[in-house]
């Protein structure tokens, strides 16, 4: 009973707590609206993605849409349920927005993964364009490396070509010159034998058992000096001979007196001594019969023979 | 006299009997559920389901209670089911934002893997 008693008195204390509590927040109530804890965090939300600098600018309309759920919510409604759907509708529309704004949000990077994967298959084609190029720049160095070497080759080629034209030319030209010291020797009536070019200066220049020569010869002895001042590798043998009139000892004597007259006559007259041997072949090699005064006439003379160049003797 | 009074009689009951059906035949919310069968629809071929799965749930469900509510006769249902298509409406299209953002989310992720592939191409091509 006690018990009961006891409790019977906190039940009605309590009561009138619950009423008196009640009251006031009645009071309260009255006083400005109760904001649904509902409403209060739907605010919260927007408030937040309004403010989220990632998110705040990119899905304008749906935005809109969840700011104006948000605020329909906030109306004072008699229905509770009618705040708990509108709610419900502004909880969905701010997530729709943020959804929206972090789609932009991805698009938008998306352009720069795009540029950045354009960019690095860029620099990796640039490299490679790069080190193709590098490759290009070798191999054409080395080209031009052969080509010099070979404008090389080619001029030495060219020198050598020059140098045998030239030897050619010179050779050309010494032949030339050979052919004309030939013309002359021709012109000096010479003949050709083993012995070389044979050159006979007649009776003509030399009187009957003398040895100074007469002044008619001299024309034919100037010619071959000319010839000989030349041909300054030619040497010659002056031969004199007689007819068989008179001594073996006397012809032989006069025929070197004569041979070292013409020889003294070509020395006199530029001829270099070392150049020149004088001999006297006496009767001993006629060259025509010695019974008639035409052929004595014949053999008495003076052979001039010129050696050949001593290329040709070769 | 008696001939006079039948078709006023007529008349008063008609307009008796109209009233009363007006009262008990509440226009259903035709145009938002319209709505709402078009977001329900428009977020399936987004794939919302699959990246949606719990808001196309509740669309499908509030959807289809919103149609139930509409074909009843009272003032009170002909509201609950205004609320719930507009709520399915709303659940739908986040499942349309969430299956846009989650393909865009696909999409950078194959970027980003293409670049760090590339990346790791090109450094083995001129390393090496």
């Amino acid at each position: 009973m006690k018990f009961n008693n006891m409790s019977s008195v906190i039940r009605s204390t309590f009561l009138v707590a619950v009423i008196g509590s009640t009251g006031v927040l009645l009071a309260s109530c009255a006083g400005h609206e109760t904001k649904d804890p509902g409403v209060t965090r739907v605010r919260a939300n927007l408030t937040e993605l309004q403010s989220d600098p990632k998110l705040a600018n990119r899905a304008p309309v749906a935005m809109k849409d969840a700011a104006d759920a948000v605020s329909q919510a906030e109306q004072e409604q008699k229905d509770p349920s009618v705040t708990a759907h509108l709610v419900y509708l502004a909880d969905q529309k701010i997530n729709i927005a943020r959804a929206n704004a972090q789609t932009n949000f991805t698009e938008e990077q998306r352009k720069a993964l795009s540029e950045q994967n354009s960019q690095i298959q860029l620099d990796a084609r640039t490299r490679e364009a790069d080190s193709a190029k590098r490759a290009n720049n070798m191999l054409q160095a080395e080209n031009d490396a052969a080509a010099i070497k070979s404008s090389e080759l080619k001029s030495q080629a060219d020198n050598a070509n020059m140098r045998n034209n030239q030897l050619q030319a010179q050779s050309d030209s010494i032949n030339q010159k050979n052919d004309a010291l030939q013309a002359q020797l021709l012109a000096l009536e010479a003949k050709k034998t083993d012995r070389g070019m044979v050159l006979t200066l007649g009776d003509v220049l030399f009187s009957t058992g003398r040895s100074d020569l007469k002044a008619g010869g001299a024309s034919k002895l100037n010619r071959l000096t000319t010839f000989l001042a030349q041909a300054p590798d030619r040497t010659v043998r002056i031969e004199g001979h007689t007819d068989n009139r008179g001594g073996e000892a006397l012809n032989q004597a006069l025929s070197q007196r004569r041979a070292d007259s013409v020889a003294a006559y070509l020395t006199g007259h530029g001829i270099d001594a070392q150049r020149v041997t004088a001999v006297g072949s006496g009767y001993n090699s006629p060259i025509a019969d010695n019974k008639t005064e035409a052929g004595r006439q014949a053999n008495r003379r003076v052979e001039v023979i010129i050696s050949n160049p001593a290329v040709a003797a070769r | 006299m008696k001939l006079h009074l039948v078709p006023l009689r007529v008349l008063l009951m008609g307009g008796v009997l109209a009233l009363a059906a007006c009262a008990s035949t509440p226009q259903p919310p035709l145009d938002t559920l319209q709505a709402a069968d078009i977001s329900v629809a428009s977020a399936e071929k987004e794939s919302g389901a699959e990246f949606a799965p719990l808001e196309m749930r509740t669309a499908r469900e509030k959807l289809a209670a919103a149609h139930a509510a509409a074909l009843k006769k009272d003032d009170k249902d002909m509201t609950e089911s205004r609320r719930l298509a507009d709520e399915a409406r709303a659940d739908a299209d986040l499942a349309t934002s969430k299956a846009r953002l989650g393909k865009a989310n696909a999409v950078n992720q194959e970027l980003q893997k293409n670049g760090k592939a590339l990346r790791q191409e090109t450094q083995r091509n001129t390393g090496g």
